[in-house]
């Protein structure tokens, strides 16, 4: 009695081990194709969805030193009227499975972001396989064309564009990495509005598409991050330039680390100083002035001088006062710059909006409706306050030395 | 009619198993679900509403296990409602525990099916699942309880490290709980109950069954607090985490919002995609939630037919698993989770336990007065 049960239930563990280890539900990896970026357009009333597929014959490592005599990605380009019917026609064209699991990034071109990308979202949020942390970009022109570009340092060029937008988020703090979650969560909040990053390629595109480029050490053109979409429930509704961009980051307290250019001579003319950012913290505060909403900005931050053209003696401390107070000024200057971008263009991607609904719910909810206009009416008041940790390994600077006696 | 007690529980539940038994119940799957969160950002509150309550429903229904003394609760109704009465009660008890069971079996096959195994058909991961359940069940309550006990350390450990997760990659933000009670303590009432005490704080007048085999009466009303006091911490926390990870309004759009914010973690490039270890130790909650319930519901078929428990575990787990495929479709299956058994389950939960513990109560001092 003992034995054959004991047989039985080997049996039936090995059964349900198989059943519920998968073995129905198997993807073999070479029938997969692994995407690694997307991207979208819109014409003539149709979606067109790309997918820029991994080769994983030519994923060999990045430092092997072999020549690629095939380009290490495959693109293709398919339309449809829905967005996921788009996708799923490139079943026509390849011989894998689409794994967009594995996607890093996604590009809307000009035309879909102005025609409105929410059924995009709508894709995302409903798929189990399309994940939410997934890179999203703007380009001016076709998401297509950037699609096509190899970068020579990267094998997968998802992951390079991922990098790319992560490393300046982090670093200097230009711009910020909006991924579709982060995206969703602004477009469904308060203002109703974000910002996303632009691709853009720079020099010749034609270099870049061949393998050729991957030959040469100089190339002509280049993939880089330009300008800011601005996304106004969920259309584009206009671009700010580098600057502006810095001073909304500032306004929305997204500054992690960075560097801020400021005149060190005080007169606002050319700004060739630098001071680079350790800790920065802005604090939006909304106040009634008589009846009247405004906004009461306070900057912290913390840093110190990476790059100084001044005569002045830097190890003063009144000299390191008055550099602080020029900051400061520097500060001010890119968070108004930012400021006069988002008013003309009538878009609280700043969060201004969340402050006010956080502290005068009652209010907010009289004013919701037409916050773009109340927004740009705000007139926002700004203090800054900068602490100068450091000045950095060398002082005085060397022509003021040279210029002594 | 003391049915067979040696084939219930061969021995007495300890202290721990009790302990965890009750943690890992009242988990069960509802971390993954974002409960009253048509409260907003304030959902957590709920949580910790809902918490106080079912921490009452508890005290009724751990005062009724200590006046009634040797009894598990077919006996109780049998005593209070007489043979006819309280046999039937029972069998309506039985019924609605077996269903109970059937709900987490299919949200078991359910969430296999939407998350990791799409194309494995349904009922193949349900049957798998309650045909080990059933092999638990006709074991003895001791095995399932053992098996919980062993469960558990798993389960606490990937909770914890889910949440040093969640802090390491910088996700949690205390602004998105904000503004606090912005519509005041009605709205947040308004969510609790009676839902939160239906699903998941009532759910645990199942024990009513066990309380009797425990070591000590006296030590298990301590432990059972103690056990329903932390449960009540820790779902609370995951949702208020939860809810400062995502925002309100992700959380309102989204089928699993905690798996959302789990799919959010990145650390040094690597940990990513961790979605699929928490599906797993939903997996086990939702497991031990479908056992407890079968397991409940034999021992009062047990109690009530005189036939020992392996033999009613043989013929409820078909049930159980044939009962599955009675609803029609998944659409179905959450509309009668949100709109029936949520609005009413706290009747069955609650009010009948606490007539019950009245009934008792006069009988008890009818007695005394006859002895004095």
């Amino acid at each position: 009695m003992k034995r054959s049960s004991r047989g039985w239930k080997l049996i039936l563990t090995l059964l349900a081990g198989v059943l519920l280890g998968g073995c129905w539900d198997r993807n073999e990896l070479n029938e997969l194709g692994i995407i690694s970026a997307t991207g979208i357009d819109w014409a003539d009333g149709k979606w067109i969805a790309s997918s820029q597929i991994v080769l994983p014959l030519s994923t060999m490592g990045e430092g092997t030193g072999k020549q690629l005599s095939v380009a290490p990605v495959d693109v293709f380009s398919t339309e449809g009227e829905g967005i996921r019917n788009a996708f799923r026609k490139a079943s026509l064209e390849t011989t894998r499975k689409l794994y967009f699991s594995h996607n890093q990034v996604v590009i809307i071109g000009e035309s879909a972001a102005k025609h409105g990308f929410d059924p995009l979202l709508d894709v995302y949020l409903r798929n189990m396989d399309a994940r939410e942390d997934v890179i999203m970009f703007l380009t001016s022109g076709k998401a297509s064309d950037i699609l096509r570009q190899i970068s020579p340092t990267e094998w997968n060029p998802g992951n390079g564009l991922r990098k790319l937008i992560e490393a300046e988020d982090e670093q200097t703090s230009r711009m910020r990495a909006m991924n579709i979650f982060q995206v969703i969560s602004e477009l469904l909040g308060p203002t109703q509005s974000t910002a996303i990053p632009e691709i853009r390629l720079s020099g010749n595109p034609e270099t870049l598409s061949s393998v050729e480029a991957l030959k040469r050490s100089k190339l002509d053109a280049r993939l880089k991050l330009g300008r800011v979409g601005i996304v106004k429930r969920n259309k584009l509704v206009g671009w700010v330039k580098l600057e502006e961009s810095s001073g909304m980051m500032w306004l929305g307290n997204h500054v992690r680390n960075g560097f801020v250019p400021y005149n060190c001579m005080g007169d606002n003319a050319v700004r060739s100083s630098s001071f680079r950012v350790i800790q920065a913290k802005t604090k939006a505060t909304p106040y009634l002035d008589g009846g009247r909403l405004r906004m009461k900005v306070e900057v912290r931050a913390e840093g110190a001088i990476e790059d100084f053209a001044c005569p002045d003696d830097l190890s003063k401390l009144d000299v390191v006062e008055r550099q602080e107070k020029y900051v400061e000024e520097g500060i001010t200057l890119l968070m108004e710059k930012g400021w006069k971008a988002l008013k003309k263009l009538q878009t609280d991607s700043v969060g201004f909006g969340t402050r006010v609904y956080e502290r005068y719910p009652k209010l907010w909810a009289k004013v919701k409706n037409d916050w773009d206009e109340q927004f740009a009416k705000l007139d926002p008041e700004f203090h800054v306050a900068v602490h100068i940790e450091g000045t950095g390994s060398s002082n005085p600077t060397i022509s003021s030395y040279q210029r002594k006696p | 009619m003391s049915g067979r007690d040696d084939f219930i529980a061969a021995e007495p539940i300890g202290k721990i198993q009790l302990m965890t038994a009750i943690i890992l119940f009242e988990i069960g799957s509802t971390p993954m679900f974002l409960l009253a969160r048509d409260a907003g950002q304030n959902a957590w509150i709920s949580m910790a509403v809902g918490a106080a309550a079912g921490t009452i429903v508890l005290l009724v229904l751990l005062s009724l296990q200590r006046v009634s003394g040797e009894q598990d609760w077919t006996e109780m109704l049998l005593s209070r409602l007489g043979k006819w009465g309280g046999g039937a009660m029972a069998v309506l008890y039985a019924l609605i525990f077996a269903y109970e069971s059937m709900r987490n079996v299919r949200d078991f096959g359910a969430m296999a099916n939407g998350t990791i195994l799409p194309q494995t058909p349904m009922w193949v991961v349900m049957l798998i699942i309650s045909a080990i359940a059933c092999y638990a069940v006709a074991k003895g309550m001791n095995v399932v309880f053992r098996t919980i006990e062993l469960f558990f350390p798993f389960v606490a450990l990937s909770y914890c490290t889910v949440a040093l997760f969640f802090f390491i990659s910088d996700l949690p933000h205390a602004y998105r709980l904000r503004p606090v009670l912005d519509q005041g303590l009605g709205q947040v009432l308004k969510h609790a109950l009676p839902e939160l005490i239906s699903f998941p704080y009532g759910q645990v007048v199942v024990f009513l069954l066990f309380w009797k085999y425990a070591k000590e009466p006296r030590r298990a009303i301590r432990v059972s607090l103690t056990a329903f006091g932390l449960v009540s911490l820790f779902l609370t926390a995951m949702s208020a985490l939860t809810l400062s990870i995502i925002g309100a309004d992700f959380a309102k759009l989204v089928a699993y919002p905690f798996l959302e914010a789990v799919q959010l973690i990145h650390i040094a490039d690597f940990l990513e995609r961790l979605d699929i270890f928490v599906t797993l130790v939903i997996f086990l909650g939702l497991f031990v939630k479908l056992s407890v319930f079968y397991l409940a519901s034999n021992v009062i078929m047990s109690r009530l037919t005189g036939w020992s428990g392996r033999t009613c575990a043989i013929i409820l787990g078909p049930l159980i698993f044939g009962a599955s495929f009675l609803e029609p479709s998944q659409t179905f299956h959450i509309w009668l989770g949100l709109k029936v058994q949520v609005k009413y389950a706290w009747i069955y939960q609650v009010v009948v336990p606490f007539l019950i513990l009245v009934l008792t109560l006069f009988a008890k001092r009818k007695s005394a007065h006859r002895s004095s």
